[in-house]
């Protein structure tokens, strides 16, 4: 670890610095709309349930 | 285009484009990393700092490409009324303002070693932090309008009026005094960056670009499941009130 810091020269800090700031923002905003899209399609077929449901108790759906 | 106005149609050439997408992303990011990043030279003059180019310019560059891609898909919207155009505009919104912010800070910890500062307020540092704000504006208007009809006509509007800023960005640094480097990619007599830094940057901007409809892809779905939530709440109140008639 030591080696790989020296081998970046003084600069170092800033280049690990910009690659994590890089990493944890982009793998951030994916974890975000990936939960996001799985969360809608919970509610969406949780909706879509209630819908059928509803239309078979009042017998719409027959 | 009217074509994939339908969310199922769409959500089929989602499906078959999303392992596409995915692979050229990863593809690209695994050559731009090591030929750039861990094997690429370093730069006679910044020395080893030049290895933050890799991620700060396809940064920038989604910035501007994202916040034109919004403004066009406004465009679209307002002119045509194309359904999908404002959901792809709404989603985009995030995703381009997390690639300015983060061309902002990675051009911050470039600028330390290079500059000797970490900000200056010349022309280029501030047009891109203006176009930041623009992308917060957006999102707070989609936000504060309930009207869904009243906050696209809106947003659609914020977007094509800030577009004046992408030239501004562009070409700040021919207009004015500045401590940012003129552009050595994109310049009418071809670029003046070596090869051997220019193939892993094209790659890092083309698995950026991937990474973006990636994202895209899902804020949209999300953002049309959303759609069709309300839509069926709306169905069931009217139901239960017609029921209750």
């Amino acid at each position: 670890m030591t080696a790989f810091l020296d081998s970046l020269g003084p600069h170092g800090p800033y280049i690990l610095g910009a690659y994590g700031v890089v990493t944890a923002g982009l793998v951030g905003l994916a974890y975000d709309s990936l939960m996001r899209r799985k969360q809608w399609r919970k509610r969406r077929d949780s909706a879509r349930g209630d819908a059928r449901r509803d239309a078979s108790n009042t017998g719409e759906g027959s | 285009m009217h074509y994939f106005a339908n969310p199922t149609r769409f959500q089929r050439l989602m499906d078959i484009l999303r392992p596409w997408v995915v692979g050229v992303m990863l593809a690209m990011l695994a050559y731009g990393l090591l030929a750039g990043t861990v094997f690429g030279p370093a730069d006679r003059l910044q020395g080893e700092s030049v290895r933050i180019l890799y991620i700060h310019v396809p940064s920038a560059w989604m910035a501007m490409f994202i916040y034109v891609a919004i403004a066009a898909a406004s465009f679209v919207a307002l002119v045509w009324r194309h359904p999908l155009a404002l959901i792809a505009a709404r989603a985009s919104a995030p995703i381009g303002a997390v690639f300015t912010l983060l061309a902002l800070i990675t051009g911050s910890l470039w600028g330390k070693p290079t500059w000797g500062t970490f900000w200056v307020w010349d022309g280029r540092l501030t047009s891109v932090l203006v176009l930041f704000f623009l992308y917060l504006g957006y999102m707070a208007l989609w936000q504060a309008l309930e009207d869904e009809e009243k906050a696209g006509r809106a947003t659609s509007i914020l977007a094509l009026v800030g577009t004046v800023n992408i030239p501004i960005i562009k070409f700040s640094v021919d207009w004015w005094n500045t401590l940012h480097q003129p552009a050595s990619v994109v310049r009418l007599d071809g670029p003046t960056i070596d090869p051997s830094m220019l193939w892993p940057l094209l790659a890092m901007g083309l698995a950026f670009k991937a990474y973006y409809v990636w994202v895209l892809f899902a804020r949209m779905e999300a953002l049309m499941d959303a759609r069709r939530v309300q839509a069926a709440q709306l169905r069931a109140a009217q139901h239960a009130a017609g029921g209750a008639l």
